[in-house]
């Protein structure tokens, strides 16, 4: 169980979080939607320790984030960062092993290779093995430290049997991890981290895609300037009133008969127009 | 699951029996480098004579040597191609975990001005006469100068890497630049003391600013070999964590690395060796930044390879360019930093070509 309570952050006199709360239990996919510098990333960089926060707490599995040892942290929750660069031309099974490197002292054993193996697998990047890592299109990347990722929270007996649920709640924490892929793999990701969930795992992403959020989430948290405008059901939270709130953008929900789950459309004539136009702005 | 499955265990094959190739034909080259080396000068020692030698030290009696050979080879040839071996191993690896800590590959001890730091204040010592603990202790003394010259690297470093920091992170163009900055103060600075020195100090400057394994002698041994062995045996150590760091400090730290623990071991136990190598043989630039490509070229980006390959091969690297420096000009000696420098400035602009390449 992930229990975010109060949870502020400030940078100078900058507030950039303020009292967020919620909880996510194991199985949750929790979808963070946000404008763009609605706190986002802050968020998430407080979630994995990055950023300390100024008020509140942070409890995973009833233990307070701050009295984690690193080395503990590392095996119960994994950061999928946007931003990936590498230094030297590591090629991408010795990147994928950096996933266990919690897990072995000096050189890993036959298990962390079978894991390893595993992640490989299942992030269909068995063709990539022996590549340079830097020679890889972003896409590939990512999917690269998605596997990464996976031998790090999962131990060799979770990947023996990998229908059995995990034995203690782990989480995974990503920053826009659709970013950079194409369709297929976005929805391949998605369909991946949500098995994940149905094993044990509990997911908080940073999504852009709302009707993504509302086909895979199954909790969503709206901020607007560092504040939750909303925790719960994607429907309730995602509904038009809160978009143009959080966005500033009209937004219709449809559910066409026969479709899976309704979706959000962005509908032509605008609710309201923005309350102060730059125009304005300037002459003040 | 069986195709892939197939590929990645020759994968892992591959990857150990990999390391295990490189570092023991690395050994091999060095024993035979470094068996070569005490044989070659004026006085010539066969391989079987070397072999003969050593075996008598240590209590086998195995044919008859000449004396004069036994004493060239025990007094002087010995400690120098000991010494060499020691200096290269440690550039190497020092060189590789900077490269690794910078995640750049073109940090290096001498480019950001570390060694330059080492060798003023081992200048200061000399010129300003800083010598009241020699007299002392001779022991102390020579401890004390390569104190300084620790010191002066220490300083150096932490300089470097602070004015670097933005966010926490080491800016690689800012860090070059400032090494250029404190290389150039170190310069004008080591040039007035050049100017205030006398000429037995100055001869002494100038070993300092090219290098040279000239006064290797097991007294310097007994005092270099400890603090040399350091660094070559913990850096190695370091391999895991340097390759998380590759990714970045923060991601290291997602995979349980503590980057702030990383980088006070990487810099005490890198200042530790270039401030004694430098104490002892001067500035020899150019090793500590070739080495480390070289291995990286042949046997790929892991650090737990890479570092320490990179020591064994500038063991024997630096052994042979000792061995060029005193056989060349004889019975002369070219410093031995104008060898590294005359051999690895083409390396290096090939590598900067070979770069702009790969960024198009």
């Amino acid at each position: 169980m992930l229990e975010v309570r109060n949870v502020g952050y400030q940078i100078g006199r900058k507030t950039l979080l303020r009292e967020i709360s919620f909880d996510a239990g194991a199985g949750e996919f929790i979808a963070i939607i946000g404008a763009n510098g609605a706190g986002k990333s802050t968020f998430l960089k407080t979630l994995s320790n990055e950023n300390k926060p100024s008020e509140g707490t942070i409890k995973f599995n009833n233990k307070p984030l701050k009295s984690y040892s690193s080395k503990e942290l590392s095996k119960s929750r994994a950061v999928l960062a946007q931003q990936n660069n590498l230094s030297f031309n590591f090629n991408v099974s010795d990147l994928v092993m950096m996933g266990r490197y919690p897990h072995f002292q000096g050189r890993p054993t036959v298990q962390d290779h079978e894991v390893v193996e595993y992640a490989i697998e299942k992030t269909g990047i068995g063709h990539l093995v022996n590549r340079i890592y830097m020679t890889l299109s972003g896409g590939e990347q990512q999917r690269v430290h998605l596997a990464k990722i996976m031998c790090q929270l999962l131990e060799h007996d979770e990947v023996v049997n990998d229908k059995k649920a995990i034995s203690k709640p782990k989480y995974l924490l990503l920053d826009e991890p659709t970013s950079s892929l194409d369709l297929y793999y976005q929805h391949q990701l998605l369909e991946l981290t949500a098995s994940l969930t149905k094993r044990g795992f509990c997911v908080v992403a940073i999504l852009h895609d709302l009707n993504m959020a509302i086909q895979y989430a199954d909790k969503v948290l709206l901020l607007k300037d560092g504040a939750a405008l909303g925790f719960g059901h994607p429907l309730e939270v995602l509904s038009p009133v809160n978009i143009l709130e959080a966005f500033n953008i009209s937004m219709d929900l449809v559910h066409p008969a026969g479709a899976e789950c309704p979706f959000l459309i962005h509908c032509k004539e605008p609710i309201s127009k923005p309350s102060v136009s730059w125009k304005q702005h300037l002459s003040v | 699951m069986s195709v892939l499955t197939i590929s990645n265990i020759q994968t892992r094959g591959y990857t150990w029996s990999k390391k295990a190739l490189v570092l023991s034909v690395l050994s091999l080259g060095l024993v035979i480098v470094s068996m070569w080396a005490v044989g070659v000068g004026a006085v010539k020692i066969s391989f079987s004579e070397v072999w003969n030698i050593l075996l008598s030290q240590i209590g086998f009696e195995r044919g008859a040597v000449e004396e004069q050979k036994e004493t060239i080879m025990m007094v002087i040839r010995l400690p120098r191609v000991l010494m060499s071996m020691l200096v290269g191993a440690v550039l190497g690896v020092t060189g590789a975990s900077m490269q690794g800590l910078f995640r750049n590959p073109l940090a290096d001890p001498t480019l950001i001005g570390i060694s330059s730091g080492a060798t003023l204040f081992a200048v200061f010592m000399v010129v300003l006469e800083i010598n009241f603990i020699k007299e002392f202790n001779l022991l102390a003394g020579m401890y004390s100068l390569s104190f300084a010259a620790f010191l002066g690297a220490l300083i150096t470093t932490v300089l470097v890497f602070q004015i670097s920091k933005v966010e926490g992170k080491a800016v690689v163009t800012t860090m070059l630049l400032a090494g250029i900055a404190i290389n150039a103060l170190s310069m004008a600075t080591t040039g007035l003391m050049t100017y205030m020195a006398n000429d037995a100090q100055i001869r002494t400057i100038q070993f300092w600013n090219l290098g040279s394994i000239g006064g290797a002698s097991w007294e310097a041994l007994k005092v270099a070999g400890p603090v040399c062995l350091i660094p070559i045996l913990l850096v190695p150590g370091l391999g895991k964590a340097l390759n998380a760091f590759a990714l970045g400090e923060s991601q290291a730290g997602h995979l349980g690395i503590n980057p702030q623990r990383l980088k006070n071991q990487v810099i005490i136990l890198t200042t530790l060796g270039v401030g004694v190598s430098v104490a002892l043989c001067g500035t020899i630039g150019f090793v500590g930044l070739i080495i480390p490509h070289i291995i990286r070229l042949f046997a790929g980006a892991d650090h737990r390879l890479v570092l320490p390959a990179s020591a064994l091969l500038g063991a024997i690297v630096l052994t042979l360019a000792d061995l060029v420096s005193r056989t060349i000009v004889a019975p002369a000696e070219l410093p031995i930093g104008i060898v590294t420098a005359m051999v690895g400035t083409p390396f290096f602009i090939w590598l900067l070509i070979k770069n702009r390449k790969n960024e198009l």
